[in-house]
């Protein structure tokens, strides 16, 4: 992934700084013109950083605002001709100094930054590669006197001081890392000391420090926090050591709690040691113990996990828990940053849980075909739309398991498929009497002069083994064979996670034409399609 | 202190401190050019917690004309 930098003024301090942390960046060359080779030449970062000095912007212009919407037309240009790539324009600070009088206040550079704000807002919300890159709030948060250095300027063009530059390096360097690595998928709490102030063993329910003004709104700031990283999709679990009674109690009876009881999908409150209580999380979740971020105030109970656990993060708990809310931005940006979220992320809860009730229907249930049979299955099937593309990306990025070839396409790969007229691509949405799995199956189909060749299909792990594939694959068969097409053909390549779908196309019929080691290729041809489980129904959208 | 130079300088030219000495300048050293010239004031200046005039920044040709400052802040 390459990443360019561009700016109005010179970003090479910045950039310099980068490099240290991350090889792949291009700096625009000449920093009057940040625009022209974004509109006029070949752009070949992936991922493009316009970093805009709001004093340097408006230098000399007598008409701001045909200026300003000006500029906005550039960057709304730069935002459709490279519909491919992702693209962070900054928010603007005019800091400018000025000799005047009380009376005679500066409102208009103000009116420039929201008028700024507000028309990055509009462009946020038309266009999906677009995001903002705050940074106003980087500035006004750090101060204006140590974000900026006059000395700097004068000498090298450089706008910002050494710390401005580092916190500009940082956030840039959590936003590439949000767009490399696969984000933490659960974070486990302790209660005591950690959700709330006190032992609620010692101190009683009431008396536990949690309210919205004064010391308790420490813990409560915490805990909204943490509920927005629920929204986020983000799992949340318990590890405490504690009487289960008491900890039910407060979810009932205290008023000030902010996470419920519904929020958590795994509650593990015992005696046992907590390294043991993450690890069936983690299996009972189905995630890996590198997806976990366990957060305790208690240092033995860290190290405990640290030493039994090394794959999961456990950040070190501030001292000054006034500080637990900046804690927990930065744990959130370090582990769960996330560039957008889909319907599927806010959902996902609701989704686990549901699936811990089908697992309890399974176990009443006789047999596995009286099971399925009581779930009463829907499967809709449609052709991807450019809605559904945020998680069909999810899907082929992070789908491990069940996934025939592990390719890992990006979003503008799948979009130049969609326009290919040779590529036909499918997903499905899961549905049962315990609620909607969302979006989990998705299928890359190629048709070539007599077959049909499947590129990718890949599923979530919360619906296999419900013979959806065989539903879905029966349909779409039946499409292409009756469309002329003479044969099937499949490819399962072997990757370190894909066991559970090694010999799936044998089951489904397909003969196998030739293997190695790491590979099989198969076909299917009209007349040895076999007969298959059909559970549930299919409706074509 | 003149470790703590020598740990800034290497930091900021991204060179070993192996490499460096007190005496390294401008003209041995590849990587001080203009830019990491700025970059090396900035960061004495953050670290050290003094502060270059800036009629004297051109002048600094070696990292031991950083000394310099620390001394004077000492002094006061």
């Amino acid at each position: 992934m390459k990443v360019g930098i561009y700016s109005n003024v010179n970003q090479e301090g910045i950039c310099r700084k980068l490099k240290k942390y991350y090889e792949n960046i291009q700096e625009s060359t000449g920093y009057g013109d940040w625009y022209f080779s974004l509109l006029n030449g070949i752009v070949e970062p992936d991922v493009i950083f316009i970093l805009l000095d709001g004093f340097e912007l408006f230098r000399n212009i007598s008409d701001l605002d045909s200026e300003l919407e000006n500029c906005i037309n550039i960057i709304r240009e730069i935002v459709e001709k490279n519909a491919q790539k992702k693209i962070f324009v900054s928010t603007i600070d005019i800091y400018e100094n000025k000799i005047h009088s009380l009376k005679d206040y500066n409102i208009k550079k103000i009116q420039l930054e929201n008028k700024w704000v507000e028309e990055l807002y509009n462009i946020n919300n038309t266009y999906s590669n677009f995001f903002i890159f705050d940074l106003r709030e980087l500035i006004t948060s750090t101060g204006r006197k140590n974000f900026y250095s006059k000395k700097l300027w004068y000498l090298g063009s450089l706008k910002y001081s050494n710390l401005g530059e580092n916190i500009i390096v940082e956030e840039i360097l959590l936003i590439i890392n949000a767009m490399k690595k696969a984000r933490k998928k659960c974070l486990v709490l302790d209660l005591d000391n950690t959700l709330w102030g006190g032992i609620v063993g010692d101190v009683g329910i009431e008396n536990i420090e949690l309210s919205e003004f004064k010391e308790g709104a420490r813990y409560k700031d915490f805990q909204k926090r943490i509920k927005e990283l629920k929204e986020l999709g983000i799992l949340l679990a318990i590890s405490s050591k504690n009487e289960e009674s008491y900890v039910t109690n407060v979810f009932i009876e205290n008023k000030e709690m902010v996470l419920k009881n519904e929020d958590f999908i795994i509650k593990k409150i015992n005696w046992q040691p907590k390294s043991k209580n993450i690890k069936e999380i983690a299996e009972e979740l189905n995630i890996g113990l590198d997806s976990i971020v366990f957060i305790d105030d208690n240092p033995v109970e860290r190290e405990e996990v640290k030493t039994s656990l090394p794959e999961v993060i456990v950040p070190e708990f501030p001292k000054d828990t006034a500080e637990l809310e900046d804690f927990i931005i930065e744990i959130y940006k370090k582990n769960f940053y996330t560039l957008d979220q889909t319907e599927e992320d806010r959902k996902k809860t609701k989704m686990y849980l549901d699936n811990i009730k089908r697992e309890e229907e399974k176990k009443k249930s006789s047999s596995i075909d009286e099971f399925l049979e009581k779930l009463e299955t829907k499967i809709y099937l449609w052709k991807l739309k450019p809605e559904n593309i945020n998680r069909a990306i999810q899907l082929i990025q992070k789908t491990n398991q069940f996934n025939l070839t592990t390719k890992r396409y990006t979003e503008e790969q799948l979009q130049d498929m969609m326009k290919d007229p040779n590529y036909e691509i499918y997903v499905s949405r899961v549905e049962d009497k315990f609620g909607d799995n969302g979006i989990v199956f998705l299928l890359i189909a190629k048709k070539e002069e007599k077959k049909v060749s499947i590129d990718s299909m890949i599923m979530s792990c919360r619906v296999m083994e419900r013979y959806i594939e065989d539903r879905i694959m029966s349909y779409l068969e039946d499409c292409w064979f009756e469309e002329g097409f003479e044969e099937i053909e499949s490819i399962y390549i072997k990757t370190e996670r894909n066991k559970p779908v090694e010999n799936l196309f044998e089951r489904l019929g397909y003969e196998v034409m030739c293997k190695n080691e790491n590979k099989k290729i198969y076909k299917l041809k009209k007349e040895n399609k076999p007969k298959r489980k059909e559970i549930g129904e299919l409706i074509i959208e | 202190m003149e470790d703590k130079i020598l740990e800034i300088a290497s930091k900021v030219l991204g060179l070993s401190k192996d490499s460096l000495t007190i005496e390294s300048n401008r003209d041995d050293i590849y990587e001080w050019d203009s830019l990491a010239h700025l970059n090396l004031i900035a960061e004495m200046e953050e670290r050290l917690n003094v502060t270059i005039p800036f009629e004297e920044i051109e002048d600094i040709y070696s990292l031991k004309d950083f000394l310099k400052y620390l001394d004077e802040k000492n002094n006061d």
